[in-house]
């Protein structure tokens, strides 16, 4: 009980309320960059005017792209929303807006779904919500932590979801990717290395699941942001990953002395014209630090805790199936590709036609469909849409197959379900076929043989010759 | 202080090791795919890539340059004495150009996306009829006024063949001496395909436009592929779309879109009868790129620098040997179509259904096997992962 309420106290005290508003103004000109950046692309045309159709989210079928030049005037409000809240004009109401135009857009389509958009959301939630106030105000401790639990469970999950067989004792798909890194400066010499991919993997294990606790803690602090720091500076130089590691470097300051910038500022001789904070030992911990406002945050705490968890239900290896894989930080796990085609039978004449998905989507639609069973099931309730319109009842099945982290292709959905009568929801996909035995059975040989190769390859030691196409294998 | 330190070792040595041994010098490679258990080497794409621009790409699109010109002799010579023996031969001519610009199709990126539409696109034949009946000037800016469904080889197939089951030869020579403007047109259009061919393959050409040079040089200078994996991935999903292309070309016909009903209208090639040809020859263009070069009767040979070896240092020969199957099962099966497809896909549909059925297996071991065994970028967008 002492405990409880020692904790309680100081989640009241008051503090500087200047980390926050760096990081207020760092969300701010970030996501103004990658809005632009997003624009200058040319992908507002490519993710919302170009397909015909949608992949939507579970239960939010009913948003879509607004017509013509609609989501162009969303992203410029984005941009202007995202200025507002970097200049600190009414941040919250620029947030909000920020917050509701972002979310919407990447709502809109799976296809695009990334990890980092939905970061964006739940921080731009938190700004919209939390009265940061301005600069040289005062906030309660615990408006500091739960920002730095935003960051923190990203982290975090992000270590939880490489605990799997593939990252941990295949280096999948790290090895698949490092392979093809040969140009990369330095790394492309050893880029092929087992021992590179399998360290990579297992040390951005660790990293993942223990550098929430190191920032939390002051003393390891900087060693563990600047830890951080060299792991997205490398990561982005590897990996098209976008701005994902500027976000997560500028959102770590948080986990700073939460008068960290005033500290910067005066070291640089700012302190006169930053100000000072109001007294901070005396100043009153205010309403927004209510118990209602506490249960809020705790609410939110608690969701983004089980959410990331709820992929322990389902049966089967996430990374197959993918159930519970968004929302849960599961963040350069997999790589894989499928091809599918649809198997249509008119229920009345029983004829039956094929289907590819680009009849319906864009080429990055199908190939993101390809691997994602919930956006397969989509597709076949497309084409059963589609038919319905023409007048036709149809039973839509699936020739699905999927290649994933090094294994070869294998059936990815069973193709006597009709999918066109199954409806999506949180149960399991019991129409998901397993990871087949066959495709399990070189993991062990895999790492055995791999770590042999190791072992068995002494420094300045010959290596094979490089490969030459097989004779006797002239021509097709 | 100094237990907080330790306290932070397992962090720091994490990044630390995470992104140190992405710097470290030196070292040997070795794949951690080792489902063979044979190590393999480092895989340097520079080779690969040099050999893909300068073996495979540039032969196919000088191949294409030479024949277009051919072309547009021949359909002068047409122009100028319309007889039996030119009409075979500007025929001949097409067919040729036609196989030409097929052997291109994986290097469809690039210079071709200007292009491609000069060269080859679905014709309306409609509108070339309203061109013959009319009588403006054909002369190279009137060609340049056209529409993509009014030129390229699609529009030239229009007018030197006759439609359906008619006699090509005595059809056309009559079609042609009734209305001399036909050949005039046919010869103003190939003039155009040898211009924009020869333009194509000015663009690829190292004292030209230096695209092959562009591509070799991926991730290192070329300011269309910033990384080497670029160059490579956008070989790898073209044989990807191109053997969609053929899929297609097999699918439609036969009925596979249309509740079995065959579809011989469907055809791509609906006068000149050449969608067997063109499907063989969009597969020897994903075989050259596969296997590694052209052999001298013009089909794929393998050799040193095909995609082959990459998907081999990827730890993947099993998967190189079931493509190389599939490419010789896919072009055999197409082969074993009784021409021409128009008329197979009513009279012999379980051979066309057994090409597609080949077909459709090489594009799942290339849009799935492949693409994951190397791990090929998206093709069709430059946007954020993950």
């Amino acid at each position: 009980m002492a405990l409880l309420q020692r904790i309680g106290a100081a989640a009241r005290r008051p503090v500087d309320s200047a980390s926050l508003v760096a990081l207020r103004t760092a969300f701010g000109l970030l996501l103004a960059a990658a809005m632009v950046r997003f624009a200058a692309h040319g992908w507002v045309d490519d993710h919302f005017v170009a397909p015909q159709r949608f992949f939507t989210h579970w239960g939010f079928g009913w948003v879509r792209p607004l017509p013509g030049v609609g989501m162009h005037l969303v992203l410029g409000a984005t941009i202007v929303a995202a200025l507002a809240i970097a200049a600190g004009r009414a941040p919250r109401a620029a947030a909000a807006v920020f917050t509701l135009l972002f979310t919407y857009a990447h709502l809109c389509d799976v296809t695009h779904y990334l990890n980092h958009y939905v970061l964006v959301s739940l921080v731009g939630l938190l700004l919209a919500v939390v009265p940061i106030g301005r600069w040289g105000g005062v906030v309660p401790a615990w408006w500091v932590w739960l920002f730095r639990f935003q960051i923190g469970v990203v982290y975090f999950f992000g270590g939880v979801g490489k605990l799997n067989p593939d990252w941990l004792l295949r280096a999948e798909p790290l090895a698949t990717w490092l392979g093809r890194a040969g140009d990369v400066p330095v790394l492309g010499a050893v880029a092929h290395a087992p021992w590179l991919a399998f360290a990579m993997s297992w040390a951005g294990t660790v990293f993942d699941l223990s550098v929430p606790f190191l920032l939390a803690h002051r003393r390891t602090r900087p060693f563990a942001y600047a830890a951080a720091c060299t792991f997205h500076l490398v990561t982005w130089r590897l990996f098209p990953i976008g701005m994902f590691p500027f976000f997560m470097m500028a959102f770590g300051l948080v986990f700073f002395d939460p008068g960290w910038p005033r500290a910067v500022a005066g070291r640089l001789g700012l302190g006169a014209r930053v100000g000072s904070p109001r007294d901070v030992a005396n100043a009153p911990s205010g309403a927004a630090s209510s118990r209602w406002a506490l249960g809020a945050a705790l609410a939110l705490v608690a969701v983004e805790v089980l959410v990331p968890l709820r992929g322990l239900l389902y049966p089967g290896d996430p990374l197959w199936t993918e159930q519970g894989f968004r929302f849960a930080w599961k963040v350069m796990l997999v790589e894989k590709n499928g091809d599918v085609v649809a198997r249509v039978t008119d229920r009345a004449t029983g004829a039956t036609s094929l289907v590819e998905p680009r009849e319906l989507y864009t080429p990055l639609q199908v190939r993101m469909m390809a691997t994602q069973p919930d956006l397969l099931l989509q597709f076949a309730h497309a084409v059963r849409d589609r038919e319905r319109a023409r007048g036709r009842d149809v039973e839509v099945r699936l020739d699905a197959f999927v290649a994933m982290n090094g294994r070869r292709s294998q059936r990815f959905v069973d193709r006597d379900v009709d999918l066109a009568r199954v409806e999506d929801g949180w149960r399991p996909k019991e129409w998901i076929l397993p990871v087949a035995p066959a495709a399990r059975r070189s993991l062990l040989a895999e790492e055995r043989s791999s770590v042999s190769a190791v072992l068995a390859r002494a420094p300045g030691s010959a290596q094979g010759p490089s490969h030459a196409v097989q004779p006797g294998r002239r021509q097709p | 202080m100094k237990r907080a330190r330790v306290a932070a070792v397992p962090c720091l040595l994490a990044a630390l090791v995470s992104s140190a041994t992405a710097v470290m010098p030196g070292g040997v490679a070795c794949t951690v795919h080792e489902v063979s258990g044979t190590p393999e080497e480092a895989f340097d794409e520079r080779p690969m890539l040099r050999h893909q621009a300068d073996a495979v790409a540039l032969p196919a699109m000088r191949a294409l340059a030479a024949e277009s010109t051919a072309l547009s002799t021949a359909t002068a010579a047409l122009e100028a004495a319309p007889t039996e023996a030119t009409l075979a031969e500007a025929q001949a001519a097409w067919r040729r150009a036609r196989a030409a610009w097929m052997h291109t199709s994986v290097f469809a990126f690039g210079p071709a996306k200007a292009l491609e539409s000069r060269i080859d696109w679905p014709a309306d034949a409609s509108k070339l009829d309203a061109i013959v009946a009319d009588d403006r000037e054909l002369d190279a800016a009137a060609v340049a006024s056209l529409g993509a469904s009014e030129r390229g080889l699609g529009a030239i197939e229009v007018l030197l063949f006759a439609a359906g089951d008619a006699d090509d030869v005595a059809d056309v020579l009559a079609a042609i001496e009734a209305t001399p403007r036909r050949a005039e047109l046919a010869r103003a259009l190939s003039a155009d395909v040898a211009a924009a061919s020869a333009e194509l393959d000015q663009a690829w050409e190292p004292g030209g436009g230096g695209y092959a040079d562009e591509l070799a040089t991926a991730g290192e200078g070329s300011a269309s592929y910033p990384a080497r994996k670029d160059g490579t991935d956008a070989i790898v999903n073209e044989t990807i779309f191109v053997t969609e292309i053929v899929l297609d070309a097999i699918a439609t016909p036969l009925g596979l879109r249309h509740d079995g009903v065959p579809q011989p209208d469907l055809v791509h090639s609906p006068r000149a009868d050449a969608s067997i040809d063109d499907a063989l020859a969009q597969l020897d263009a994903v075989g050259a790129t596969y296997l590694g070069g052209w052999g001298d009767g013009g089909g794929p040979v393998a050799a040193e620098g095909g995609l082959s070896d990459l998907v081999v240092a990827r730890g993947s020969a099993d998967l190189d040997a079931d493509v190389r199957d599939a490419l010789v099962r896919a072009r055999a099966a197409v082969t074993a179509i009784p021409a021409p497809l128009r008329s197979a896909v009513t009279d012999d549909p379980a051979a066309v259904q057994r090409a597609y059925d080949e077909v459709r297996e090489l594009k799942r071991l290339l849009a799935s096997d492949v693409a994951t065994a190397v791990g090929t970028t998206l093709g069709f967008s430059d946007n954020d992962g993950d």
